[in-house]
């Protein structure tokens, strides 16, 4: 009996330090979510004032109607669209254009969906303090890119998303495990057959020491 | 110059200023623009505002004019200042005028062959001899020297720059455009020569030397914490009670053999007081019936004396002393016998309980380095120390106490155990 009582709160005690230390050491592998790149700034800066930014290297790739028409659209679209139209960049601190337009969301800190249009690139979009029905435009380019097509696309998936189902607040949907159900059940079931394991070699091998150390 | 620039840059100007009124107009007013802007801006290259971005040809000539290096953000690694400002150090380190461009492509360029070449030529039209180093967003890079020592090659920088790729953490390191720019303009510092390895790792070891690696999506790296931590609670809570139940239920070892395992302890066994008293009062009796001489020998000396220390210590109620009463009774005993057989040892018990009787071996003892003497069954096996039952302690061993026994080993380990305990009763007493 004494010995049950000694070796669960043992078990109890290793538990909980075991479980702090893989939430520190998994928490070290968190992105940084404070670093905002350059670029980033100056478009939310910028989208502070407008539903769309264009980078000054893009001026003109759109006519001012054409702009018009998706500043309108973004505006009204629920939830909120917000359109940065530059050259894509693997040189500007960033790695995706899913990293940089979630930068900027964060430092707009306004709930919506943030698009990147770059001609002759990807249309690309992330869900930023929002979490809904899967909502991806991914959309490789022409051959032949036009301001007018490209607009076509960009109001079409702007009328996509309008009324789409959605509450405020980030998505925990993990593409490796799913949603809270299936990182609890993950978490779990693997902790059970790993624990099991070690469990059953552990006790194996004290009873393998103790008939030696009997044996002696 | 505003108009030998022009006229060199003939073809972009024409298609940027429609007639030839607007085009003198333009370039007496470009020329006066130039003449007050132009030292003002040399002076303070490094203004807080950056300048505006540059779209042609002509307007990165003219930015070039005020400031030898140009980054924009879509090539700035994040902090376009910061680039500006490790390149402008570098350019100011060499001795020939270098010129960076680290840009997206002006859009006159975009069906040009080898455009970053071409750029190249009409900047040095412009701006006259030196090294130009261009990389545009889209395409690769290209460096030109014009009017510079003929040893200059800038090999050593992509040298540097395939060791640096190499030495460097990740999947796939891949320098930035900043990085490389860096190490050309180091490579016309110092022409001929290898670049110096601490200076490339101090830029290599720069956020921004490299292309940053993927992110893990934000969701994605909390719920993988999520499922770690849970996997180490889960998988520690489960091993360690299978463990605890699996060791709390395991029968002991075979019955035989841990009957034959000796117990941690010797205790002194009940009725012994009266037997000590019974031998005292023989050995009293054996002495009484000793010759003048003989009481007068040493021998018969240390029976009288060992005899006087077991009557000191018998009566005191202390299970050690009761023990102690006994070795000297016996030692008194032999040193009787000794009267008659010299050749007889002196009396010595066994170091683990005087009371399994006379030394007749010696063993080392576990995690000791004394040779101790001990009984036949000891030096066999080592069996338990004689000990004593302490009130909160449970069973302690003799030798641990801080009594006269421990010091002596109750004679194992001193020749004069009678002296040793007749100093220590009388200075308690
Ligand atoms: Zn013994």
């Amino acid at each position: 009996m004494r010995k049950m009582i000694i070796g669960t709160v043992a078990t109890l005690v290793c538990a909980v330090l075991g479980g702090a230390a893989a939430w520190g050491v998994m928490s070290s592998n968190l992105p940084d979510e404070t670093a905002t790149t350059e670029r980033a700034r100056t478009a939310a800066d910028a989208l502070g004032e407008s539903n769309v930014y264009v980078d000054p290297g893009l001026d003109g790739a759109f006519t001012d109607d054409e702009l018009a028409r998706i500043e309108a659209a973004a505006a009204s679209s629920d939830p909120e669209v917000f359109v940065v139209v530059w050259p894509e960049s693997r040189q500007a601190g960033y790695r995706s254009s899913s990293e940089v337009l979630r930068q900027i969301g964060l430092r707009l800190a306004r709930p919506g969906v943030y698009f990147q249009v770059s001609p002759g690139s990807a249309l690309d979009s992330v869900d930023v303090g929002i979490d809904g029905e899967r909502f991806s435009v991914y959309e490789t380019p022409d051959d032949e890119w036009s301001s007018r097509r490209e607009t076509t696309l960009l109001l079409d998936k702007i009328e996509e998303n309008d009324g789409r189902n959605y509450t405020l607040g980030e998505s925990t949907e993990s593409s490796d495990w799913g949603g809270t159900a299936g990182v609890v059940s993950a978490g779990l079931l693997l902790g059970l057959f790993g624990g099991g394991l070690v469990g059953g070699v552990g006790l194996a091998g004290w009873f393998l020491a103790r008939r030696r150390r009997a044996a002696r | 110059m505003t108009v030998a620039l022009t006229a060199r840059t003939g073809s972009v100007a024409r298609r940027l200023l429609p007639s030839a009124t607007t085009l003198v107009v333009g370039c007496v007013f470009a020329a006066v623009l130039a003449a007050l802007v132009a030292p003002g801006a040399a002076a303070t290259p490094a203004s807080d505002e950056p300048p505006p971005h540059a779209a042609t040809v002509d307007e990165m000539v003219e930015q070039l004019r005020a400031d030898p290096v140009l980054v924009q953000p879509s090539m700035g690694m994040g902090d376009t200042r910061l680039a500006h400002e490790v390149l402008s150090q570098a350019v100011a380190d060499a001795g020939v005028p270098v010129y960076v461009v680290l840009a997206e492509m002006p859009e006159e360029l975009a069906r040009m062959e080898r455009p970053a070449e071409q750029v190249a030529v009409l900047f040095r039209e412009a701006l006259g001899d030196g090294i130009y180093h261009v990389d545009f967003l889209e395409g690769s890079s290209y460096t030109g020297a014009w009017g510079v020592p003929d040893e200059l090659d800038f090999r050593p920088a992509y040298i540097a720059l395939r060791a640096a790729e190499q030495r460097a953490s990740g999947e796939y390191p891949r320098p930035s455009a900043l990085f490389e720019a860096v190490l050309v303009v180091q490579a016309a510092v110092t022409p001929g020569a290898e670049l110096p390895s601490s200076v490339v790792d101090e830029y290599a070891s720069q956020p921004w030397a490299f292309l940053p690696e993927r992110l893990k999506p934000i969701a994605d790296a909390r719920a993988d914490r999520w499922v770690a931590t849970l996997i180490v609670v889960t998988g520690v809570l489960v091993a360690g009670l299978i463990i605890t139940a699996g060791i709390a239920r395991a029968k002991p070892l075979a019955r035989g053999r841990s009957a034959a395992r000796p117990p941690a302890y010797e205790a002194v066994p009940d009725g012994l007081d009266r037997r000590v008293h019974k031998r005292l009062g023989g050995v009293r009796r054996r002495r009484d019936a000793l010759s003048g001489d003989e009481l007068t020998s040493p021998a018969g000396e240390r029976a009288t004396s060992a005899i006087e220390a077991a009557e000191r210590v018998i009566d005191t109620g202390d299970e050690l002393d009761l023990v102690g009463a006994d070795v000297l009774t016996r030692i008194a005993d032999r040193e009787i016998d000794r009267l008659h057989d010299p050749e007889r040892r002196r009396y010595q018990p066994c170091f683990i309980n005087p009371l399994h009787g006379e030394a007749s071996d010696t063993v080392r003892l576990d995690g000791s380095s004394i040779d101790a003497p001990v009984c036949s069954a000891c030096g066999r096996r080592q069996g338990a120390f004689l000990s004593t039952r302490k009130r909160m302690r449970g069973w302690e061993p003799y030798v641990d106490t801080s009594t006269v026994w421990a010091r002596t080993g109750y004679g194992a380990l001193v020749g004069d155990l009678t002296e040793q305990v007749l100093a220590d009763r009388s200075v308690r007493r």
